[in-house]
């Protein structure tokens, strides 16, 4: 029974990932760029948590890839009037 | 990275590699690497744009060939180190391609694919599993079992490809490495 209701399990996990992949592929190149930047942004995030809470150091390439992305950034429409 | 869309951010970055070619730089240039595999496929993780090019003017070493590159990053302002130019907020690498066969050729074959309102040229699905077959990383056996999992290979335009250059052995050594999942 616990076998069956495993199963059962990992076919819908395996249907909902198609599902979230077969999206993901049909988007255009520049909603996959945006997705990227948001990935990037998300595992960016995670690293910061993990050394945050005493885990291993963020590593040196997304060190590069954050200073990149934020070095000329133009803040000026976060600007309160 | 400016508070833009980031494909109007690519169209920058496409913008400088056009430039490049403009003043007489480079003669030709093809986005590869992973970010050739998003815009083939999904997104996945990747910190830089790789951009494969060959020289206006040949050069026998690689170090040198890069240095017009970076005189010209210096001049428009873009920070850099060993690995990376910071264009626009995108981390980019460039490879000269012309020492190698299959690079070369899968320049001069790229796809130009419509991003919003521009073109860039992405190296070709065939050609850019070649290439990553023969880097032979890990992270490049991903990618290939990534695009053979799709079923969008042309299996008799990469069975060339890799014949031409001399990969087919190779292909069936390592093909254990990205067979299918199930």
């Amino acid at each position: 029974m616990k076998n069956s209701l495993q199963t059962e399990v990992i076919a819908d996990l395996k249907r909902r990932k198609k599902t979230s992949r077969e999206y993901l592929r049909s988007l255009s190149p520049a909603e996959k760029i945006a997705k990227l930047v948001d990935l990037q942004e998300q595992y960016y995030q995670t690293l910061v948590i993990r050394e945050t809470n005493g885990g291993r150091k963020i590593p040196e390439k997304w060190r590069k890839w954050h200073e990149a992305r934020y070095e000329n950034a133009d803040v000026s429409d976060l600007i309160l009037e | 990275m400016k508070n833009q869309s980031p494909s109007a951010n690519m169209r920058e970055v496409i913008g400088v590699l056009e430039d490049l070619q403009d003043v007489g730089i480079i003669e030709k240039y093809a986005i590869g690497g992973a970010f050739a595999a998003i815009l083939h496929y999904e997104p996945i993780s990747t910190i830089d744009l790789d951009i494969f090019f060959l020289l206006k003017e040949k050069s026998e070493s690689p170090i040198l060939s890069l240095s017009a590159i970076y005189d010209y990053a210096k001049k428009r302002g873009f920070s850099f180190d060993h690995e990376f130019i910071n264009i626009h907020g995108w981390l980019v690498q460039f490879v000269e391609a012309s020492h190698s066969g299959l690079w070369t050729e899968a320049i001069e074959n790229a796809d130009t694919m419509k991003i919003d309102n521009f073109n860039a040229p992405v190296i070709g699905k065939e050609h850019l599993v070649a290439m990553w077959l023969l880097a032979g990383r890990a992270k490049d056996y991903q990618k290939i079992a990534m695009f053979r999992e799709a079923e969008f290979l042309d299996e008799t335009k990469l069975f060339d490809v890799l014949e031409r250059h001399d990969l087919m052995s190779k292909w069936h050594r390592e093909k254990w490495r990205f067979a299918d999942e199930e």
